[in-house]
C-alpha cells in the first residue's frame, strides 16, 4: 500500500507537480495510515517554532527583498566597475573580476539564479571581447552563479539555520573560511587561465578610477562590513540584521542612487521577491508534516542502522553524504534540498559526531556543486537560455570548475577546523566544546537506542558540568526582553502544546 | 466565460500583490524601528525604553506579517507558475503530452491544496481550544469565559477593558462555526484560507492545461513557470535593463516577459 503511494507520488512529482502538493499529499496520505496519530498535530506544527513562530523565519522576506532591489537597481554594473578597477590589471583580471562580482551579489541574492544574469549577462560580452575562450567564460559565470552562497547573509545558510533550529549567526560564521576557500580555487585557476593566454589584455592600474569608482560604490560595499561587524559586536540581532538590510538598501536604491523608483518599480520588486519567499516557505510549511512523518517512523534511526554496517568514522559519513547530496542537488533546487533532508540527516550526523555547523556548510556546499552539475543543475539551464548555447556545451564547460570546487569541498569536509575556528571565536571560546577531529574509533558500537529519544548526550552533559554556569548566555536572554520578567506568552504555548498532545484528537 | 475567469484571477493578483507590498514595506519599517529603539535602550536612555514598551506588539505583529507575505506569496507563485517543481520531463516533452502532464499535475495539486487547508484549519481550531489569560475573565457563574462573551460585571471585576474590534471579529468567525480566542489565531485563519485559493487557482490551471489539447497543447513559449522560468523572468528584464542598447536582449526579453509586459504597458504607455 505505501509503496503504491510513494511511486505515485513521485511520479506526480516527476511530471511537474509543484513541490509543496507533493509534501503535502505525502503527509497526509502517510499519517491515514497511522492509527495513533493523526495528521492534525503535525500540521499544528506549522503555527510553531518549527514554522510561524521560528525568530528566523522573518529574515527571508526581508533578505530576499534587500537582494531583488540590488538586482533591480544599478547595483551589478557598480560591483563590476569597482572590482575591475581593483583587480582587473591581475592576470585573468576580468575573471576574477567576474567572480568577486558574482560572490557578492550571490550573497545579498541567495543563487537563485539572478546572479548569472545580472553578473554573468554584463561580463559574458565583456569576457569574450577580451579574448577569454569562450567554454572558459561559460564555466566561469555559471559557476559564478552559486558563489558566495557560503557567505553571510545568504539565504541558504538562514534557511538552514531555520530547519535545523541552530543560531545563524554562529553558522554565518562558519561559511567564510570555507567560502574564501571556494574563492580561491576559481581565483587561482582563472589567473591560470589569463597567464596561459598571452592575447588576452592586461588592464592597466589606474589611481583615478580606482578610487572614482570604489567612492561610487561606497553604500553597497559598506553594507557587508556594517552587517558583519554589527553581528560580531552583538549590536545587531540576526532579525535586525534582516530589517536593517532591507532598510538601508531600499534608502539607498531609492533615495541616494535613484536606481529604484519608488511608485514604477518597487511594487513589481516586492511582488518579483515576495513570490520567491511564498515558493520557499510553502515548501518548507508543507514539507513539515512530511519529514514530521519520516521522522516519526524513525527513518533516521533505519538509515543509521543500514550505514553502521559499513561506515565507522564521522569522516566517512561525510564522504558518503557528499555523494548523496551532489546527487540531491542535481535534481532538486537548493530549498527543497535543505528543507527535506536537514530534518533525516541531523540526528544522523550528530550520532556520528559532526558538528552542526560544519554539517551545515558541508551540506550548502554540495548543494551549491550540484547547481551546475549535470545533466539537470539549474544553473545549467538558466546560462543554456541567457546566452543561447546548447546545454551539451555547458555541460563541458563546467567540468573544470565542477572540479576545483569538488576540491574545495573535500578540504571543507576533511578539515573542520576550516568550519569551525571562527565559530568558535564567535561564541567566545567557551560554549563550545574543543573542536573533535578524531574519527570514532573502529568498531565502537554506535549508541542507536540514543536516537530513539533524542540526543542524551551523556558527553555533553558531562562537559557542562565541567563548565561554569554561561552567565553570558543568561545575560543576553535577560537583556533580550527587559521589560517582560517573565514571557507569559511562551510558558502559555508550551501549555497549550502540552495539552493539545494528550488529547487525542478527530479530524 | 474563460475570459472572465482570466480577468478575475488577475484582480485578484494585482489585490494580493497590493497587500503584499504595504504588509512588507511596514514590516520593514517596524522591524528596524524596534531594532533603533532597542539598540538606543540600550544604552540606558529611558525615553527610548518608554517607546519599546509602545512597540511591545511588534514581534508578535513581525510573526504574523511574515506569515501573511509567505500565504500570499505562495499564492502570487501559483498564479505566476513560479512554484518550485521538478519540471525536466515537461520540459522535454511534446506540447499535447505537456498539456497533459501539466493537467494531471495542477489538478492534483489544487485538490492536495483544498485538503491541506482543511487539516491546517483543523489544527489551528485544537490549538485555539483553550482560552489564554489575557483574554479570560471569571464569569458569574464562576467558569472561566472569554472577555468577549463575559458580562459587564465580570470585566469590572477584573478590571479589563473588552477590545471591541477583535470582538466584532470574534464574533463574525463564531457566526461560521469558527471559535478564535485570539486575534493571532484570528490572523492564522489566512493560512487556510489562502491553501483554498491556491487550490482552486492551481484547480483551474489544470483545467486549462487540459483546454489547451485540441488547440495543440502547450507550445514550449507558453511553458512559463517554476524555477527555471521564474529565473527567466527576472533574466529578461535585468538584461533589459543592463543592455538597453542590445536588440538581442530587448527581444528576448520582450518575449520572457509575456504577461508582465502586458501589465506594464498599460500603467505606462
Amino acid at each position: 500500500m505505501s509503496w503504491l503511494i510513494i511511486l505515485l507520488i513521485i511520479a506526480l512529482a516527476m511530471i511537474g507537480a509543484p513541490l509543496f502538493a507533493i509534501f503535502a499529499a505525502a503527509a497526509m496520505l502517510l499519517f491515514m495510515q497511522l492509527t495513533d496519530t493523526s495528521i492534525t498535530g503535525a500540521a499544528a506544527d506549522i503555527f510553531s517554532e518549527k514554522f510561524a513562530e521560528s525568530p528566523l523565519l522573518v529574515t527571508i522576506p526581508l533578505f530576499t527583498f534587500a537582494g531583488y532591489l540590488m538586482a533591480e537597481s544599478g547595483t551589478p554594473q557598480r560591483l563590476v566597475r569597482v572590482s575591475r578597477a581593483w583587480f582587473g590589471w591581475l592576470p585573468g583580471g576580468l575573471a576574477i573580476v567576474c567572480l568577486l562580482a558574482s560572490a557578492f551579489f550571490t550573497t545579498f541574492t541567495g543563487g537563485s539564479g539572478i546572479t548569472i544574469v545580472a553578473i554573468g549577462g554584463l561580463l559574458y560580452p565583456a569576457l569574450i571581447a577580451e579574448r577569454y575562450p569562450e567554454k572558459f567564460s561559460l564555466g566561469l559565470i555559471t559557476s559564478g552563479g552559486s558563489l558566495g552562497l557560503l557567505f553571510p547573509p545568504s539565504l541558504p545558510i538562514v534557511l538552514f539555520a531555520v530547519v535545523a533550529g541552530i543560531e545563524v549567526e554562529k553558522l554565518f560564521a562558519a561559511g567564510i573560511l570555507p567560502g574564501i576557500v571556494t574563492l580561491i580555487a576559481l581565483g587561482s585557476y582563472a589567473a591560470y587561465v589569463g597567464v596561459k593566454n598571452p592575447e588576452i589584455p592586461r588592464q592597466a592600474w589606474d589611481r583615478k578610477e580606482a578610487f572614482s569608482s570604489l567612492w561610487e560604490v561606497k553604500w553597497e560595499l559598506a553594507l557587508p562590513i556594517i552587517l558583519i561587524g554589527a553581528l560580531v559586536a552583538g549590536v545587531l540581532r540576526i532579525h535586525e540584521a534582516a530589517a536593517f538590510t532591507a532598510l538601508y538598501v531600499l534608502v539607498i536604491e531609492v533615495f541616494i542612487y535613484r536606481d529604484v523608483s519608488f511608485r514604477k518599480d518597487l511594487p513589481r520588486i516586492v511582488e518579483e521577491s515576495m513570490t520567491l519567499v511564498g515558493a520557499i516557505l510553502a515548501i518548507l510549511a508543507t514539507a513539515i508534516g512530511f519529514t514530521g512523518y519520516l521522522i516519526q517512523d524513525q527513518l533516521p534511526m533505519k538509515i543509521l542502522e543500514a550505514m553502521s554496517s559499513f561506515i565507522s568514522s564521522p569522516l566517512m559519513f561525510l564522504l558518503v553524504l557528499n555523494v548523496f547530496l551532489l546527487i540531491v542537488g542535481m535534481l532538486m533546487d537548493i530549498f527543497s534540498a535543505v528543507v527535506v533532508v536537514v530534518p533525516l540527516i541531523l540526528p544522523i550526523a550528530r550520532q556520528f559526531g559532526v558538528d552542526d555547523y560544519h554539517l551545515g556548510i558541508t551540506f550548502l556546499l554540495n548543494l551549491e556543486i550540484g547547481y551546475m552539475t549535470p545533466p539537470v543543475g539549474l544553473n545549467l539551464f538558466i546560462a543554456s537560455f541567457r546566452f543561447d548555447k546548447p546545454i551539451t556545451t555547458l555541460y563541458r564547460a563546467v567540468l573544470p570548475f565542477i572540479g576545483l570546487l569538488l576540491v574545495a569541498l573535500l578540504v571543507t569536509t576533511y578539515v573542520p577546523s576550516l568550519s569551525m575556528t571562527l565559530v568558535r571565536a564567535y561564541s567566545d571560546d567557551e560554549e563550545l566544546a574543543p573542536i573533535d577531529d578524531t574519527p570514532i574509533e573502529e568498531g565502537a558500537p554506535l549508541d542507536l537506542d540514543a536516537l530513539d529519544e533524542e540526543p542524551l548526550d551523556l558527553d555533553a552533559m558531562e562537559e557542562d558540568m565541567d563548565e561554569p554556569l554561561d552567565l553570558d548566555a543568561l545575560e543576553d536572554e535577560l537583556e533580550e526582553d527587559p521589560d517582560a520578567p517573565l514571557d507569559l506568552d511562551a510558558l502559555e504555548d508550551e501549555l497549550e502544546d502540552e495539552e493539545f498532545d494528550d488529547e487525542p484528537l478527530e479530524d | 466565460m474563460r475570459e472572465k475567469l482570466r480577468r478575475f484571477d488577475k484582480g485578484v493578483a494585482r489585490g494580493e500583490a497590493a497587500i503584499t507590498t504595504v504588509v512588507l514595506l511596514v514590516l520593514v519599517v517596524v522591524a528596524a524601528a524596534q531594532s533603533l529603539f532597542r539598540n538606543i535602550a540600550d544604552t540606558g536612555a529611558l525615553w527610548a525604553n518608554d517607546v519599546l514598551q509602545e512597540l511591545d506588539w511588534a514581534d508578535s505583529f513581525m510573526e504574523k506579517a511574515t506569515l501573511w507575505l509567505a500565504m500570499f506569496g505562495a499564492s502570487l507563485a501559483t498564479h505566476y507558475h513560479k512554484h518550485i517543481a521538478i519540471d525536466v520531463l515537461a520540459r522535454v516533452a511534446k506540447p499535447k503530452v505537456r498539456a497533459v502532464m501539466r493537467g494531471i499535475a495542477s489538478v492534483f495539486a489544487g485538490v492536495t491544496s483544498f485538503y491541506f487547508a482543511r487539516v491546517v484549519l483543523g489544527a489551528l481550531l485544537a490549538k485555539s481550544v483553550r482560552i489564554p489569560g489575557e483574554y479570560a475573565v471569571l464569569g458569574d457563574d464562576f467558569g472561566t469565559t472569554h472577555i468577549c462573551e463575559g458580562s459587564l460585571a465580570s470585566l469590572e471585576r477584573a478590571d479589563m477593558v473588552r477590545p471591541d474590534l477583535f470582538c466584532g471579529v470574534r464574533s463574525v468567525f463564531d457566526s461560521v462555526g469558527l471559535t478564535i480566542n485570539t486575534p493571532e489565531r484570528a490572523m492564522d485563519l489566512l493560512v487556510p484560507a489562502m491553501f483554498c485559493i491556491i487550490g482552486a487557482r492551481l484547480f483551474a490551471i489544470g483545467v486549462g492545461a487540459f483546454m489547451t489539447i485540441p488547440e495543440g497543447g502547450i507550445r514550449d513559449e507558453e511553458l512559463g513557470g517554476t524555477e527555471k522560468h521564474a529565473v527567466t523572468d527576472e533574466q529578461a528584464e535585468s538584461a533589459k535593463a543592463a543592455a538597453v542598447h542590445d536588440v538581442e536582449d530587448a527581444v528576448e526579453a520582450a518575449r520572457a516577459e509575456g504577461e508582465a509586459t502586458e501589465a506594464d504597458e498599460e500603467e505606462t504607455p
